[in-house]
């Protein structure tokens, strides 16, 4: 009997084109899973960088009045209140800046820094965007938290992994009170 | 060697790697998607976490606000009885209704957390409150003992610390986070300590008359031309008036008689006067020279009986019975006269006498020899401190410590001769051997008189008169109720609160000094709350003169006023004399402390001001202008600079702008003085200020300074202690008022004027009294009166700012 060679073309072409057929999909699995780890990976980081904010200021409760009295002093605003320091355009282009030089960023109104300073690490390029937003709350039908400013403090962080990938952002949100 | 036929077996090796590949690549796939539901998990979980935290927080910080009236309301237990007679852990079901009330106010908050709802779900969706809790455990007594130092400090058995647990759990996303804090709460009362008793209390006088310094005319008014030479020819032009009560009342011919009923409620509800002695000697005594007149200025007559309905105001004179010891009227023919007696004050002017009552010589031991001299003067001045408050304020008290009034008293006769001719005498003072003198020589009964008008025709001889001779004269002598300046103890003497009863205004007679005063009498041995020791002020040597040494101060008059058998009813077990904030509960290491402010660090004194102002007060408005109101409740020790010295220049000052008082507070300072450049007020409720406030100072004086003419404080001020305790005005050219009006009560080591102005230990800072000339006032409230049944409304429910524990964790347990 004559000797054959191990491959024919035939089997090679069907291992080809078996090959071709499940690599596909599989490449697009590998992909798609890649992506969604990043996205684990960012969302987690997300988190975490609205946590530090967060929880700052739960940790501020007992100190707003002295922060808003402060920046009042120094702005000579008698009106300003928490929301119009969180809300202020300088101070959140700051929490978003990646090229700021501090790891503090102090409140401010309209410019005028106060003498109260929040730590705010500074973020990865994927990371685009974090900012603070104050809601007041409307507490006029309640019966015990009441007589005071009470603020849905939202805090934002946006990311995009890659120049093609959709921007996505995590949110969170804490209830804090400002005694009058 | 056959060779085996190998056809087809690359297509299974890449088949097999096919697989392999895909078992990993969907694994792999299958981790990320799990990991990918993790991270949003993770920020579901923080997200309910997050709104946990803000509901615990949010409950928490409405603990000492709204909460405290809840608990109030729905464990009054609290703040009536002590720690160890309350069943722990306290039940949740008690704070049923706040807790439920605060979940529903906080579900409204979460209802506006629209960006987080759940989607898919129709009407839901968004974060859920499922609960809000308050348990109380771990109750403790703040006070110890009970045994005698700890009453001697004062003694609140109601006054507790322990622990708030609160929680509060979050659904959201099919996630449920708990989150928990516990903090450490005081039950303290905002009442300072014993001397919050008294309106005023003073622990040492420099000598027997350094309150009388002010000059009056005869009528009561303030008499300008007086300087008074032992304070450096000071002119006084306004007293010192104590208010102990805002239940004054004015003194007219219509004032009312006061019943054993108003005596009672005036000796309860009233703060009570302490004077400590004069000397080294425990009862050494102290001089007040009731002044003269009837004038609302300064007129001081009201302090001994209502006046007369004519024009012009007179003391009414009790008649005397002639009996054994004069004739009587119908025993001398042609004659129609009686005898009378009349109180009168002391005054350094009057009409065509310019040296007052000096110049009467009226009584015996005058400074200069028996005849007076213009030298003598000073000896008609009258007392710069009216404690029982003015004639159109009257408040009558007890008075606790060696104080003897100082007045005088006349005898005259006043008749009609033959033909109706009217004469009238005023007896004078004189030796045996001179009335005798007189007597033998057959004088006339002018001749035995400082002042005659009048003809009395028949001659009346003196020796006709005076049955008994000199011993009968004796009794009609003008008498100064003062024993000798030199006394070092209260052997003789009218006791001042003898003057408790003149001013019963009985319209049938003085009180009869030989008696006592009523407060001493058994009827107040079972009502120690209304007079402690009455028994032992009827067996003093003066009547009326209250004890040195122990005594009590106590909750109710309900015969428990043994310390050791029945110590929760004793406030205070001790010796007055001892006291000083040091030595009292609001000591530097008393657990009844809340907050401990540390300004030792500080640079300079600017820099101490600044952080002791922005740590106590936050600005809010009020009635148009920017006043400074307290940010919490609370019991502060203040630890300044160790180089805080005493002097006006390192005074700290806590506030730049005025105190308007939404809170109770007890300011106790380490070190250093105080000085209150601006009023401190609060809202009045019936009547007084319903916010307490005590600054208290260990070592350290209290400057008043600031622009107005008037300080007005709200607040119980002690300064009792070894270095300083003087309230005083700056001595530099900084603005300060002439007066100041405390509505709380004052304690002080002293106020009183050396004799001598270079004996005073601290000649160099100068007494109270020479530093407010012009007077002031002082209105006691009686919210400081721990005897009083709304005594329990003076506690606090004070919450540690930070939280002890914080944690977070899944699940309703």
């Amino acid at each position: 009997m004559k000797d054959r060679s191990a491959i024919s073309m035939v089997e090679l072409l069907v291992a080809i084109a078996v090959l071709s057929f499940a690599l596909g999909p599989l490449v697009v699995l590998l992909s798609s899973s890649n992506q969604m780890s990043n996205q684990s990976m960012y969302e987690e980081l997300s988190v975490h960088h609205c946590r530090v904010l967060t929880d700052q200021f739960l940790r501020f409760t007992p100190k707003i009045s002295r922060i808003v009295e402060n920046a009042r002093k120094i702005t000579g605003n008698t009106k300003l209140n928490l929301g119009d320091l969180l809300n202020d355009k300088g101070f959140n282009n700051e929490l978003s800046d990646p090229n700021r030089q501090r790891d503090f960023i102090p409140f401010q109104y309209l410019g005028k820094e106060t003498s109260f300073r929040m730590f705010v690490p500074r973020m990865n390029d994927v990371f685009i965007r974090r900012f603070v937003e104050a809601e007041l709350l409307d507490s006029s039908s309640n019966k015990h938290l009441k007589d005071a400013n009470f603020w849905k403090i939202k805090v934002t962080v946006a990311w995009k992994a890659s120049e093609n990938e959709q921007e996505k952002d995590t949110c969170m949100a804490v209830i804090i009170g400002e005694d009058l | 060697m056959k060779i085996q036929n190998q056809k087809g077996f690359v297509l299974g090796l890449i088949l097999l790697l096919c697989i392999v590949m895909a078992a990993f690549i969907f694994s792999y796939n299958t981790i990320v998607r799990n990991r990918n539901l993790q991270a949003h998990h993770y920020m579901t979980s923080e997200l309910v976490g997050n709104l946990a935290v803000s509901g615990v927080k949010l409950l928490s910080s409405r603990m000492e606000k709204s909460f405290s009236e809840a608990i109030q309301r729905d464990c009054p237990q609290l703040f009536k009885e002590p720690a160890d007679k309350i069943s722990q852990p306290i039940e949740v079901a008690t704070f049923k209704q706040f807790c439920s009330e605060t979940r529903n106010d906080f579900q409204k908050f979460l209802n506006r957390l629209v960006e987080f709802k759940e989607p898919g779900i129709i009407g839901g969706g968004l974060p859920v409150c499922e609960s809000m809790e308050v348990t109380i455990d771990q109750l403790k007594r703040l006070s110890p003992g009970p045994d005698r130092a700890t009453f001697q400090k004062g003694r609140d058995p109601v006054e507790k610390g322990g622990r708030i647990n609160i929680s509060c759990v979050i659904k959201h996303a099919g996630l449920i986070r708990k989150a928990s804090i516990s903090q450490q709460f005081r039950i303290i009362n905002m009442v300072p300590g014993p001397v919050a008793r008294f309106s005023l209390f003073v622990a040492r006088t420099p000598y027997p008359d350094s309150y009388n310094a002010m000059g009056v005319d005869f009528d009561g008014n303030v008499d300008m031309t007086y300087s008074h030479p032992p304070a450096g020819d000071t002119t006084f032009t306004s007293p010192l008036i104590v208010l102990n009560g805002t239940d004054t009342e004015p003194v007219s011919n219509t004032v009312s008689f006061k019943d054993i009923e108003t005596d009672k409620k005036n000796l309860l509800e009233r703060g009570w006067i302490y004077i400590g002695p004069s000397g080294s000697e425990e009862d050494a005594p102290v001089f007040l020279k009731i002044p003269n007149g009837f004038s609302p200025a300064a007129g001081g007559w009201f302090m001994f009986g209502r006046p007369t309905s004519g024009p012009v105001q007179t003391l009414s004179a009790a008649r005397v019975e002639a009996g054994e010891d004069y004739r009587k009227s119908d025993e001398v023919p042609e004659h129609n006269f009686y005898l009378a007696t009349k109180y009168q004050g002391f005054y350094t002017s009057e009409e065509g006498r310019p040296m007052g009552v000096g110049s009467h010589n009226l009584w015996p031991g005058l400074a200069t020899g028996e005849e007076f001299q213009p030298s003598d003067r000073f000896l008609a001045a009258s007392t710069w401190l009216y404690p029982f408050g003015t004639m159109n304020q009257s408040s009558r008290t007890l008075v606790i410590g060696p104080i003897l009034a100082g007045y005088l008293k006349y005898y005259y006769i006043q008749g009609k001769g033959r033909e109706d001719v009217n004469y009238r005498g005023l007896f004078t003072s004189m030796t045996e051997e001179k009335f005798n003198e007189k007597a033998d020589a057959g004088k006339e009964l002018l001749d035995f008189c400082h002042f005659w008008s009048g003809q009395a025709t028949p001659p009346i001889l003196g020796r006709d008169f005076f049955k008994n001779g000199y011993s009968s004269f004796k009794k009609v002598m003008p008498w100064n109720s003062l024993p000798s300046k030199n006394s070092i103890a209260s052997v003789r003497g009218v006791a001042f609160n003898m003057i408790f009863d003149f001013m019963k205004y009985d319209r049938n007679r003085y009180p009869d000094i030989d008696v006592g005063p009523s407060i001493s009498r058994n009827e107040f041995n079972s009502l120690q709350t209304h007079v402690p020791l009455a028994y032992s002020m009827q067996n003093n040597p003066v009547k009326g003169i209250h004890p040195s040494g122990n005594m009590g101060i106590y909750f109710k008059d309900n015969g428990e006023f043994h310390p050791e058998i029945y110590p929760d009813n004793c406030y205070f077990y001790g010796d007055l004399s001892l006291y000083s904030v040091a030595n009292s509960s609001l000591n530097e290491n008393s657990n009844r402390i809340t907050n401990v402010i540390d300004l030792s660090s500080c640079k300079s004194l600017e820099e101490e001001n600044s952080r002791i102002e922005m740590t106590l007060f936050k600005e809010v408005k009020k009635s148009g202008k920017t006043v400074n109101e307290p940010r919490r409740t609370g019991i502060f020790k203040i630890i300044r600079r160790e180089e805080a010295g005493t002097v006006f220049s390192e005074a700290l000052q806590i506030s730049s702008k005025e105190i308007f008082l939404s809170k109770p507070m007890i300011l106790i300072f380490k070190n250093g003085s105080l000085n209150l450049n601006h009023d401190i007020t609060a809202n009045l409720s019936n009547g007084s200020p319903d916010t307490l406030l005590t600054l208290a100072l260990i070592n350290g004086d209290v400057y008043i300074s600031g622009n107005g003419s008037q300080r007005n404080i709200h607040a119980y001020i002690t300064a009792v202690g070894q270095n300083g305790g003087r309230l005083l005005k700056p001595s530099d050219n900084t603005a300060a008022p002439e007066k100041f009006e405390i509505f709380g009560g004052l304690a002080l080591s002293e106020i009183g004027l050396y004799q001598d102005k270079s004996a005073d230990p601290r000649s160099d800072v100068g007494s109270t009294m020479l530093h407010f000339p012009g007077g002031g006032k002082i209105i006691y409230n009686s919210r400081f009166n721990p005897s009083l049944s709304n005594y329990s409304e003076s506690y606090s429910l004070v919450i540690e700012a930070i939280p002890g524990t914080l944690s977070v964790t899944g699940g309703k347990n």
